[in-house]
């Protein structure tokens, strides 16, 4: 809406005084020069909102913990999309506990990249598809 | 028979009365959508207006366009429309506000160099609201690529003579730009190589250092159990992957995170800039 304004009174106004121009030029730069607004990281995991019990809600709460401390200091990727651990989270909470824990230790011993040839291949990503299935 | 003569007559009655909307119309129409929440229909309505109009209406349908793509944060095609402006404005100011504008969609994208590109096609013999636009946006775009020697020739004289605190605060500034930017990731990563965490504190991110440091440590405790407890091969087999996943990651991040804090603070320092700057002339 800012960008808006700014380009409109740019480009409407006929006949500006210096300072105004001066001043639309400032607020145009600061919004080149803003930072970056990380968001949080249960905002960029949606799946980890939503949880109607205590055993999601504690799945959700070791994902997220994952993600902060261990995630994030990782050298590796995941071979897949989803990764191991959102698969993880969403075998759980589709499945259930212990058809999603068979699942996600069947991920886990899959994440190799050995196979590729099995897998389609996410091309935004450039990684291999694996969603949730039973 | 007579039906069908009916039809007919109802049919060209209608047709007679009926007129499509004129180009005239479309052009309010888009404008009063301009103005709502959804502005999607606008745009949609000044490219059908700019398609059928011509020239007529062809330089304020290209400005909207522009602005209301800048709107949607889709600032190449923004930029697009500013050029198309450019092309085809009729005047030196609107092509210069044309100019300027592009230039800014060009800043929104961190294409600093192509900005640089940009202004410097503009005209040695500019009028002077406009020769102190063209410092302000060079200005910005050097110290976009860190060139802050060429910044501060842009951007000083932006600040009257007279005003002294301001021109030493700007130094200030710029000499603290030229702190941040001397933050090297291969500093970062080597001492991330020498201690976990070091780079990430050298990076001033205190949180990703004591996160590896203590992460690495962990893993340190479990080795030397694991080898206490079995042998330092069995050891070795089983904890050193996770060591080197960890011990690794922490020094390529230190080298990732000292770009982004630079990025940060280099951002800060120039909304500082921008203030000054920005100040009215005593």
């Amino acid at each position: 809406m800012k960008i808006v304004l700014m380009i409109l009174s740019f480009l409407l106004a006929g006949n500006m005084h210096a300072q105004a121009i001066k001043n639309q030029d400032i607020a145009c730069l600061k919004q080149a020069f803003s930072a970056k607004s990380k968001p949080r990281l249960a905002a960029q995991f949606s799946l980890t909102q939503d949880n109607p019990n205590e055993l999601q809600y504690v799945f959700s709460g070791l994902f997220l913990f994952y993600k902060s401390f261990f995630s994030t200091q990782d050298n590796l990727h995941c071979s897949f999309h989803p990764s191991c651990s959102e698969y993880g989270l969403e075998a759980v909470k589709k499945l259930g506990l212990v058809r999603g824990v068979v699942c996600t230790f069947d991920r886990l011993s899959r994440c190799n990249g050995f196979s590729p040839e099995l897998y389609e291949i996410d091309q935004e990503r450039r990684v291999l598809k694996d969603p949730v299935g039973w | 028979m007579t039906q069908k003569l009916l039809f007919f007559l109802c049919w060209i009655s209608t047709v007679h009365f009926i007129s499509a909307q004129t180009v005239a119309e479309s052009l309010l129409f888009a404008r009063e959508q301009a103005t709502t929440e959804d502005r999607s229909l606008a745009l949609k309505t000044y490219q059908r207006v700019l398609f059928f109009s011509g020239d007529r209406y062809r330089d304020e349908c290209r400005s909207q366009l522009a602005a209301l793509y800048a709107d949607q944060g889709e600032f190449e095609k923004a930029a697009f429309y500013c050029d198309l402006l450019y092309e085809s404005a009729d005047t030196d100011s609107l092509r210069y506000e044309a100019l300027f504008s592009k230039t800014g969609m060009l800043m929104l994208q961190n294409q600093y160099k192509k900005a640089i590109l940009e202004l410097l096609s503009l005209p040695k013999n500019l009028p002077e609201p406009w020769v102190s636009r063209k410092q302000l946006y060079l200005g910005a775009a050097h110290f976009g690529i860190h060139e802050f020697d060429l910044a501060r020739i842009d951007l000083l004289p932006l600040i009257a003579a007279e005003n002294v605190e301001g021109r030493a605060s700007f130094e200030r500034l710029m000499r603290q730009a030229e702190q941040v930017s001397r933050k090297s990731p291969k500093i970062a990563r080597t001492l991330s190589f020498i201690l976990p965490g070091a780079g990430q504190f050298y990076a001033g991110d205190i949180k990703n250092g004591v996160n590896s440091i203590l992460l690495n440590a962990l893993m340190f405790v479990w080795f030397i159990n694991t080898g206490v407890a079995y042998t330092f091969v069995e050891a070795a087999m089983t904890v050193a992957p996770w060591i080197f996943r960890y011990y690794g990651g922490g020094i390529r991040h230190a080298g990732e995170i000292v770009d982004i804090k630079k990025e940060e603070r280099l951002r800060m320092v120039f909304q500082k800039l921008l203030e000054e700057v920005g100040k009215p002339k005593m």
